[in-house]
């Protein structure tokens, strides 16, 4: 792929006509197609190096923490609660706290990401390149769920070692962590914009990314929810990411999948429009 | 050269002159006691200042994530909840969540503090200032200990009517709970000496207090874990710490409590040995 893109950019810049006067050897002005492909890979790299850079806060921090809640909770509760449904405990608890930290990682790379850019004021460095705000977003939103993605297959593959678990439908596992860390990352680069210190970014991590991802069933079925919190989590974005993930690995769900696979889709649409149109507009990035 | 006079620093006005009829008198030096008490007041309301600042994510953040992490277990169990096993679970988890939090928060507010010092170059004003290095390390214990001390006040005052948990000897909780913020705000001022970059910190308290912790009896009894851990954790300090606050609390504790507060004292006392000559050797401060 890296490959090809270089190719494509190559070609691009040999097909170039030379402005007159210009001699052999110095090239002119880069004509971009439709989509900046090359600057596009560059922002994606970028994104993925700075997080990879500090890999043990970004990556095994995570993991060994969901670790240790894995063993706190299997430990505290293992004797008392011995199933979920119909699966054991530990078997439903894998894949709800996997999905957790997929979530709080791919919220945390974007929001940091943009934020600590504008606080030392280098996000000029990528709204100056010729990127679109399409380009923009998805450059940020790849990386976010590239490190979303890394931790959950790390913890899924540390947990594997310790809980026998299989995997029951493939495509949901992959469409729901897609899902999910896109929008979580999406919610962080809309919360990295808006926000104009760290205070404002922890306060919505404290607040609301942790409450929701900690309360959306990650520890337990929905059902031991008292009558009125049901009807909450029925229509809680976050619900549906833990239960469609978690129905791909033990084959059983609290709320219904279709309506789990049409919120996420929605809800990331939805998404996606905030976003594109807070960059189309510069808000609290140019303005 | 030209470059230098361009930047050259305009002249300094004359000083001003001296109204006629006013002599100035040089003030003698102040005196200084045996200990520079004003120098340590100054210095420990600073840093508190410092730490209450940013309150939401100092007090308030802690606070909301230890209710979150109760309110998991809560539901969690269940229908468990009402049964006597369940409600041993969560009274064995609530007073034990309590001080973990003053704990983390008396040494993470110390550690935070001095690399951010370190840093951005700032330690050279605490080391200018006339404090000794005994005097400069007590500073700093007594502040992270008053700043871990004021974060749990509220979790516990929240905990007591939630969960009707008022403490059986509440002198001795809050002696055990001093002991332990001091004993945390020495490590992180060990910590904070030691630490050269931010990965640093976040690999002390990702990868060694939080994991210890976690495991040194906060969640589940010690007697719970798996065989070569369970006598292990009786080597942490911080299991002490844990089971002495809870006897404390809730009258049940598996240590006698003579032993957990001479742990307690003892390893203050050596960290504050280490802390001291450390400070005086000027280690990774003047170095």
């Amino acid at each position: 792929m890296v490959a090809a893109l270089r190719r494509c950019g190559w070609i691009m810049t040999g097909m170039q006509p030379r402005p007159p006067g210009i001699g052999p050897g110095v090239t002119g002005p880069r004509i971009t197609g439709a989509v900046n492909w090359i600057g596009l890979w560059t922002l994606y790299r970028k994104e993925v190096e700075r997080f990879l850079k500090v890999v043990m806060q970004t990556i095994a921090a995570p993991v060994v923490t969901t670790l240790l809640f894995f063993a706190v909770f299997s430990l505290a509760l293992g004797g008392i609660v011995r199933t979920a449904g119909s699966v054991p405990f530990l078997v439903f608890l894998a894949p709800g706290l996997t999905m957790m930290a997929m979530l709080q990682n791919a919220f945390a790379n974007t929001s940091s990401s943009v934020l600590i850019a504008k606080v030392q004021g280098n996000i000029v460095d990528v709204l100056m390149p010729p990127l679109s705000s399409v380009e923009l977003a998805v450059g940020w939103v790849g990386g976010g769920i590239t490190r979303g993605l890394l931790v959950g297959a790390a913890t899924l593959l540390a947990i594997r070692v310790f809980v026998p678990f299989g995997l029951h439908a493939p495509l949901f596992v992959l469409y729901h962590a897609v899902a999910a860390t896109m929008m979580l990352a999406l919610i962080g680069v809309a919360g990295g914009i808006w926000a104009e210190k760290f205070d404002h970014v922890a306060a919505v991590t404290n607040f609301v990314v942790t409450p929701l991802a900690f309360l959306s069933g990650t520890f337990y079925t929905i059902d031991r929810l008292p009558e009125d919190w049901q009807v909450i989590a029925h229509v809680n974005p976050f619900f549906y990411t833990i239960d469609g993930f978690r129905y791909g690995f033990i084959g059983q769900s609290d709320g219904t999948l279709g309506i789990g696979l049409a919120v996420m889709a929605a809800v990331n649409i939805a998404l996606w429009v905030l976003v594109l149109r807070m960059l189309a507009t510069g808000y609290k990035l140019k303005a | 050269m030209p470059v230098e006079a361009d930047t050259a620093a305009a002249p300094l006005p004359p000083p001003a002159p001296s109204p006629p009829g006013l002599v100035a008198a040089p003030r003698p030096p102040r005196a200084l006691g045996p200990v520079h008490w004003r120098g340590i007041a100054t210095l420990v309301r600073r840093e508190l200042a410092r730490h209450l600042r940013f309150w939401p994510e100092s007090v308030i953040g802690p606070a909301v994530s230890m209710l979150l992490y109760l309110l998991v277990f809560a539901l969690a169990l269940g229908p468990d909840r009402a049964t006597a096993e369940g409600e041993a679970v969560l009274t064995f988890i609530a007073p034990g969540l309590v001080l973990f939090s003053i704990m983390m928060q008396s040494g993470q507010a110390i550690t935070f503090s001095l690399i951010f010092d370190k840093l951005e170059g700032m330690i050279a004003d605490l080391l200018a200032a006339p404090l000794m290095p005994s005097e400069l390390a007590a500073a700093h214990a007594a502040a992270g200990a008053l700043a871990g001390l004021v974060t749990g006040t509220p979790v516990l005052l929240a905990l007591i009517p939630v969960l009707g948990l008022a403490p059986v000897r509440p002198l001795l909780a809050l002696a055990v709970a001093a002991l332990s913020a001091l004993m945390m705000a020495l490590f992180g001022l060990l910590a904070g000496l030691w630490a050269k970059k931010w990965d640093h910190v976040a690999a002390v308290y990702g990868f060694a207090v939080l994991p210890v912790a976690f495991l040194s009896g906060l969640f589940a009894p010690a007697d719970a874990l798996p065989a070569p851990l369970d006598t292990a954790v009786r080597a942490s300090p911080l299991f002490y710490a844990l089971d002495a606050f809870r006897g404390a609390v809730t009258g049940a504790h598996a240590a006698p409590l003579w032993l957990s507060l001479a742990v307690l004292g003892g390893t203050t006392a050596l960290l504050w040995l280490a802390c001291n000559r450390l400070v005086r050797r000027g280690y990774s401060l003047k170095s």
